[in-house]
């Protein structure tokens, strides 16, 4: 009786289902927050194996659906994923929205809407970017965004600063996890390769709680691209060539979607430049070579989402050989030599001195979807970076490594988002670090000690929508920190700086005129953020935001001590330095003006003031066999810091666009009443472009005009030698910037459909006027120009 | 339900790899090592006509708080020569880090003395000249001696004044000639590397 019931049941159902299987789902989906079609999401009927995608106008059509509640799924890059539940009894249109989640109340993003707006959403700026900086590295492209500059140390290494602030007070998030490469050296770049990411973005400020408190520059996020749900292989090959340097890159992404589960990526480029060379000459040893490879798995329900990912990184760079110098005095005569002291002809080789970096990272990650209540999101991950500095040494030691650091760093996070409520989103998290230091011997006095580093952080956060045109977010931080450090002090040095009064058990034995110390230091970092939005129509949006970001003292700000061949400084640390507090406040405006074919505006105004501001400035000098040397000392003083940004994109035609963004910030060391050292000086960049989408091709054209630094303080030397039997004094001027200058660069490109893929060639020409001149922000700006000009050939594949 | 317990074995598994791996040895110490690059010291070896030799012991390390490069460090005896004579100096460069295995700097400068050049300059008011009289085993293959063997005439007493010393390391455009009206003994270009470069304290003057 029961299975005649169930086949009857079946037999019923099926009849049913045969009567009312013709509806047809048609759909728009458009971004929340200008309303324009998104082509490309994927739309997925849970429960079903239906899944399509969006066309050019946002549109998708579903045929043959049977009566019935569905879940449908919608999804696009840089979207959060939406789900909604829907009745189908019917023919049925939906509109559906879908916002940006890098558009949270909390984080001023700069790669953000103005931006992509523009141009075809799937098609968006950071894609553009990174190929554009494909064979460069993550801070050239950063400097592209209005705010950020970068601290280079030639061309090769380069570090993103951003509202004046680099290193350690930029976090910079690799796949999720923070990337821990002894990032707070100056001359030492992120270990990441730009190919291995499909979004990057920037935001600035330390509001971002979720990530740290102590960036309180700002965080850099670097994510790896989202895989297609479905069955299907796509990917893409890249080969960029350059007449400056003769070199290039290749670079190759497959992926790979079994179902709507399973997905598989793998990524892999391969970089080698030889010297690079400015308008007059070649530079002597700025080869460069870049392996990196990335891979990522993982399963996706919509319950659950579980993601291993693995990128590997490894570099090897040349420094100016005319950048190693061996004192004060030679540092003089660099910078009063108009070009680099050794100049040799162009080779691919490189030599001492060099830097050799390999970064490996693993991470995994799961997202659990809890009914009711929101998402549950973990992180584990390892990293481990090897930094090997080779400088010129004698007695056949060159072969050996001046500096060795190896950085093993362990990282769980955890954060669980609460949606439940419609109108507060609520965020409550969890994260922990691990890390040790180790440092051989090598010969050379260590800059950086053996160490242990734990981190514990909490915070929580919420946004919630007051009404259409109020949104209110806010949070807390806490992070404690604890080293346990092991190093060897001269006894002088230590006697001299009075540690004996502040670590009296420090001292474990006393060698050789040396002290080996262990140093227990702690600290507790407070972070919060308050922030405002009123969005008054749908053209306008104003942003308030107060962050409160503490951050701890760096390894490097603690216990540096020692010689830096490159910049002729003895740096020194200071184990008392405290924790640093920023307050800082920034007023953010998005305008959309409908003038010509639509004007989009953006400014951003903030004022940081950092209470305990670690700054590394000259001090004194010291007397070594090898003649004087300035002393760089990490010194904590006061400092207020404000500044605008100013970001513009002016649709002239359909097919003309003129981009302009423009920075400026002012930087005061409060304490002692003068312009804070090394801070980027104002600059302006604008770009025309010509796009003609139904001809395939566009032209770029981009002027980047950066003014003199005014705003520095003489840090100059004296210094004093015999020659003809005279005393003979001149001035080591280390402080006063080079002038500003304004660079041209032209870019075409035009791409050809073959079948369903598409191939892509561009030409381009950097520097097209060949101008010489130098970088303030270029810790190699003594010794030698920035490139000359550069012709570039690039040929993208996308399958 | 099986989603849960994935999630939930996954964060126990990290939480053991995490607490695993926390669990190194925290008794290592790090290793002191020799700073072999540095020569920390430079001996000079002064035999007069008699010869009867004087060792003196230069090393150049001191701190001051102003950028005055000119107030070096007066941690070593100054050298006192008689006028009118001559005397023969020999320099060696050790490391004296460990006092009980004092490192020959000189051996490796030698391996590699092609690579390697002194010069020495003088305050006009010392009457002083210096020759160069390396051996072989001190003269480079273009024919430039280095200058750690030396004879040093005086003329005059002309009281006190500094020898500078200055060892370059893959120097450009050596030549050992005398020049800036015989103050400066041997020369090189701009972008040489100064590897030492120290104040030797001379007087001139009639033994008491």
């Amino acid at each position: 009786m029961k299975y005649i019931s169930l086949i009857l049941f079946v037999l019923l159902s099926s009849f049913i289902y045969g009567q009312n299987c013709n509806n047809i789902f048609i759909g728009k989906i458009t971004d929340f927050h200008n309303k324009k079609p998104l082509e490309n999401a994927t739309i997925k009927l849970i429960d079903t194996n239906k899944i399509t995608i969006s066309d050019k106008n946002g549109k998708f059509t579903f045929i043959d659906l049977c009566n019935g509640s569905y879940k449908v799924e919608v999804s696009h890059l840089g979207c959060e994923t939406k789900t909604i539940s829907l009745n189908i009894n019917e023919n049925i249109f939906k509109p559906i929205s879908l916002e940006h989640h890098l558009e949270k109340l909390n984080e001023i993003n700069l790669s953000g809407k103005t931006k992509v707006k523009d141009v075809n959403i799937h098609q968006s700026l950071s894609k553009e970017s990174i190929i554009a900086y494909t064979d460069k590295s993550l801070g050239d492209a950063l400097n592209t965004i209005s705010g950020v500059s970068s601290l280079n140390t030639g061309n090769t290494i380069v570090k993103p600063i951003i509202h004046g602030l680099h290193s350690s007070r930029v976090i910079i998030l690799n796949n999720g996890t923070r990337q821990e490469d002894q990032e707070w050296g100056v001359e030492h770049g992120p270990s990441m390769d730009i190919n291995s990411f499909g979004n990057i973005k920037v935001i600035k400020g330390a509001s971002a709680l979720r990530y740290g408190s102590d960036g309180i520059g700002g965080v850099v996020v670097a994510d790896f691209p989202k895989m297609h749900k479905k069955d299907t292989v796509s990917g893409n090959a890249l080969l960029s060539l350059n007449s400056n340097g003769k070199g290039g890159l290749t670079s190759a992404r497959v992926n790979k979607g079994f179902n709507q589960h399973w997905q598989v990526q793998f990524q892999g480029s391969l970089k080698k430049f030889g010297d690079f060379e400015t308008p007059d000459y070649v530079l002597s040893n700025t080869g460069t070579q870049t392996e990196a490879f990335s891979t990522q798995a993982t399963y996706q329900s919509f319950k659950f989402k579980s993601k291993l990912s693995y990128s590997y990184f490894q570099n090897e760079i040349g420094i100016l050989r005319s950048a190693h110098i061996g004192s004060l005095r030679d540092l003089a005569g660099a910078i009063n030599s108009q070009q680099p002291l050794k100049i040799e002809p162009f080779t691919y080789d490189i030599t001492e001195p060099r830097q050799e970096i390999t970064h490996h990272l693993a991470n995994w990650e799961n997202i659990l979807r809890i009914s009711n209540l929101g998402t549950l999101h973990t992180l584990y991950s390892f990293q481990f970076n090897q930094r090997f500095e080779y400088d010129i040494r004698r007695g056949g030691r060159s072969d050996e490594p001046a500096m060795n650091l190896k950085l093993t760093t362990y990282n769980f996070d955890t954060y669980l988002e609460v949606n439940k409520w419609d109108k507060i989103h609520w965020e409550i998290g969890l994260n922990g670090q691990y890390q040790v230091n180790t440092v051989p011997v090598t010969g050379v006095k260590r800059l950086i000690p053996d160490y242990e580093y734990w981190k514990a952080g909490v915070y929580s956060s919420f946004r919630y929508e007051i009404n259409e045109k109020w949104m209110l977010e806010g949070g807390f931080r806490y992070d404690y920190s604890n080293i346990f450090a092991k190093k060897w002090y001269e006894t002088d040095d230590w006697d001299d700086a009075g540690y004996s009064d502040d670590f009296p058990n420090a001292i474990i034995e006393e060698s050789r005129g040396d002290y080996l110390t262990h140093i227990k230091l702690d600290y507790h970092a407070f972070g919060g953020l308050l922030g405002l939005k009123y969005s008054p129509t749908d053209n306008h949006e104003i942003n308030f935001n107060f962050s409160l970001a503490n951050r701890a003292p760096n390894p490097s700000e603690l216990f540096s001590d020692g010689l830096h061949h490159s910049a002729a400084a003895i740096e020194i640390g200071d184990l008392r330095l405290d924790v640093e507090s920023s307050k800082k406040l920034s007023i953010n405006h998005k305008a959309n003006i409908d003038v010509l074919s639509g004007l989009e505006l953006e400014t951003t105004a903030y004022w940081n003031r950092i209470d305990n501001f670690i700054n590394q400035i000259p001090t004194g000098a010291d007397f070594t066999i090898r003649g004087a040397f300035p002393v760089w000392s990490y010194l904590a003083i006061n400092a207020n810091l404000w500044g605008v940004d100013f970001d513009l994109n002016q649709k002239l035609t359909d097919k003309l666009t003129w981009k302009s963004s423009f920075s400026y910030l002012h930087a005061q060391d409060a304490t002692n009443n003068i312009p804070l050292i090394n801070m980027p000086s104002t600059n302006w960049n604008n770009g025309l472009k010509w796009n003609d989408t139904t001809k395939n091709y566009f032209i770029n054209l981009n002027t980047n005009w950066v003014f003199t630094q005014k705003r520095y303080s003489d840090f100059n030397f004296p210094i004093s030698y015999l020659e003809g039997g005279q005393i003979i004094t001149e001035t080591a001027d280390i402080s006063t910037p080079p002038n500003g200058y304004l660079l041209i660069n032209l870019l075409a490109g035009k791409q050809f459909k073959i079948q369903q893929n598409q191939m892509e060639i561009q030409f381009g020409i950097e520097n097209v006027f060949d101008t010489s001149y130098r970088n303030y922000l270029n810790r190699l700006r003594y010794f030698a120009d920035e490139l000359g000009r550069n012709f570039q050939l690039k040929v993208i594949y996308t399958f | 339900m099986k989603n849960v317990k994935i999630a939930l074995s996954s964060l126990l598994l990290g939480s053991l790899l995490l607490t695993t791996s926390c669990s190194s040895d925290d008794d290592s110490n790090p290793e002191q090592g020799i700073h072999h690059d540095e020569a920390t010291l430079v001996e000079i070896t002064v035999t007069d006509s008699n010869g009867v030799a004087k060792i003196y012991n230069i090393n150049a390390e001191g701190e001051h708080d102003n950028k005055t490069s000119q107030e070096k460090e007066d941690g070593h005896d100054e050298i006192v020569l008689s006028p009118n004579s001559e005397y023969s100096v020999k320099v060696r460069l050790l490391n004296d880090e460990d006092p009980n295995d004092i490192e020959d700097v000189t051996t490796e400068v030698l391996e590699e003395k092609d690579e390697h050049f002194i010069v020495y300059s003088k305050e006009e008011s010392l009457n002083l000249t210096i020759d160069r009289t390396d051996g072989a085993e001190s003269t480079r293959a273009d024919g430039n001696k280095i200058g750690f063997s030396t004879d040093w005439s005086t003329g005059a007493a002309s009281g006190e004044g500094h020898v500078e010393f200055k060892l370059y390391h893959q120097p450009e455009g050596v030549n050992s000639a005398v020049t800036g009206n015989g103050n400066d003994f041997g020369s090189v270009a701009a972008g040489s590397e100064t590897d030492i470069d120290i104040d030797i304290e001379i007087a001139i003057e009639e033994a008491l």
